[in-house]
């Protein structure tokens, strides 16, 4: 196995901490059930960072989730590991699609934007269901009914969160970031 | 002398605390019997309160507690799918709530509760540091015990960061407190979170140098040595021989 560089190990971590950081300040105010957000802005960050940094930005995006649920009390470490693939998949997804059709992060013509929010809720939808099945079999959700409740409600807010927030934060800050060097052309390097 | 006492008593090992905190999880998870349900409640509680002090934390589990019961309460006199046979409330629109639905949002509580008992009571007792040191001794391999214990302490610098960036940009008078929906707020966002990423991931460069030269990457299996080089015989010969040396070769070029 190929060792992973010291560099994006350290990228890894601290992304890791700001996602934590931020789906902590964010589910907090919105949680319907525990660790399921309404609307969650996280999940912004998370597509951001798969399309910025490849597979280093969605390992961030589960390490930051399960740590942010353990320690503010969201679920325990068993089960974040399994409901956490949900965020991994959430940024996975979309920075798989960039880098093997090649599209622009920086989101200047209309089928890149097309190819962001489609990703995202093809990602987002699996997430969902993983979710709630998990949800399902805990005994917070009791029937099918509320269970796709979960699901429509879930994909409803992230649908606003991509296209409110996650297209002008890329938008936004791709040019920079790629002008500084620091994001990651492939899926690893 | 506090450090001596601390290592003189058996401590468990880390990995064996998280992995029996999952055992007992998964007891919870996949069983809905009610007897287990309070009987693991109850001592995961203690297990809690024992080990985990903090008040925050045990205010925000009670809060989770009331609001899993009032969602599934909510939720189900909407939906009025489980049928009791006493109706204790009347809702609008002919939902209502039975004894049986309050009966399964309690027990839905408990459930969830206890995953979050059993957590709070294995963070309690395991520090990242030693989780770290656990998971090498069984083997894990060293770069994943190093990106847990970077990610634990890079919450502190994040947070200083974002503190600078915030009253920064207040000054500046960005809106921090408008509608993230509103054109304010997305600015507030985006110009925040500029700065914030820029900063971050020139401390990720700044880190990797700083653990490169302490040697990270030379192997990925320790961080820094210390060797203390003591002024021995052999140093003495080698600059006696530097010296002879050096005067030999004044002696050979005068001749």
């Amino acid at each position: 196995m190929k060792r992973p560089k010291t560099y994006h190990l350290i990228l890894t971590a601290v992304l890791s901490g700001i996602i934590a950081v931020v789906s902590y300040a964010s589910a907090v105010t919105t949680t319907l059930i525990p660790g399921v957000a309404a609307l969650y802005p996280a999940a912004a960050l998370e597509i951001a960072f798969g399309i910025w940094f490849g597979l280093w930005g969605a390992f961030a995006a589960y390490i930051g989730v399960l740590i942010a649920g353990v320690t503010a009390g969201w679920f325990s470490p068993q089960v974040g590991i399994l409901i956490g693939l949900g965020d991994f998949m959430l940024a996975a997804i979309p920075a798989y699609v960039f880098r093997k059709m090649n599209y622009s992060c920086q989101l200047k013509r209309t089928r890149d934007i097309v190819a962001l929010i489609t990703s995202s809720m093809i990602a987002s939808i699996l997430g969902s269901l993983l979710y709630n099945w998990v949800n399902l079999v805990l005994g917070v959700l009791q029937n099918m009914k509320a269970f796709w409740l979960g699901v429509l409600s879930w994909n409803i807010g992230n649908l606003l969160i991509v296209i409110v927030i996650a297209v002008p934060l890329v938008r936004a800050l791709s040019r920079v970031l790629e002008k500084s060097g620091f994001t990651i052309k492939g899926l690893f390097e | 002398m506090n450090i001596k006492h601390y290592e003189f008593h058996a401590r468990p090992h880390p990995v064996s605390v998280l992995a029996s905190g999952c055992l007992l999880s998964s007891v919870v998870f996949f069983s809905h019997a009610p007897s287990y349900q309070i009987a693991i409640t109850v001592c995961s509680l203690i297990a809690f309160v024992h080990f985990n002090h903090n008040a925050t934390t045990m205010r925000m589990l009670l809060l989770t507690a009331a609001r899993i019961v009032l969602y599934i309460l909510v939720l189900y006199a909407l939906l009025s799918q489980v049928p009791g046979s006493h109706e204790l409330m009347h809702w609008p629109w002919g939902c209502y709530i039975s004894t049986r639905t309050l009966f399964v949002a309690l027990g839905a509580a408990a459930r969830v509760n206890t995953l979050l008992f059993i957590a709070g009571a294995c963070a309690g007792i395991v520090k990242p540091e030693d989780l770290a040191r656990g998971l090498r001794q069984i083997g894990v391999p060293y770069w994943l015990c190093f990106l847990v214990v970077l990610t634990f302490q890079v919450f502190d610098r994040l947070r200083y960061n974002w503190g600078l960036i915030y009253e920064g940009m207040r000054s500046r008078g960005l809106r921090f407190t408008a509608n993230i929906f509103s054109k304010m707020g997305r600015q507030a966002l985006i110009y925040s979170m500029t700065a914030f990423l820029l900063l971050a991931l020139r401390q990720v460069s700044e880190i990797s140098i700083s653990s490169n030269f302490r040697g990270v990457d030379a192997g990925m299996n320790r961080r820094t040595d210390l060797v203390e080089y003591h002024w021995g015989g052999i140093d003495w010969t080698i600059v006696a021989a530097a010296t002879c040396c050096v005067c030999g070769l004044f002696w050979v070029a005068h001749i």
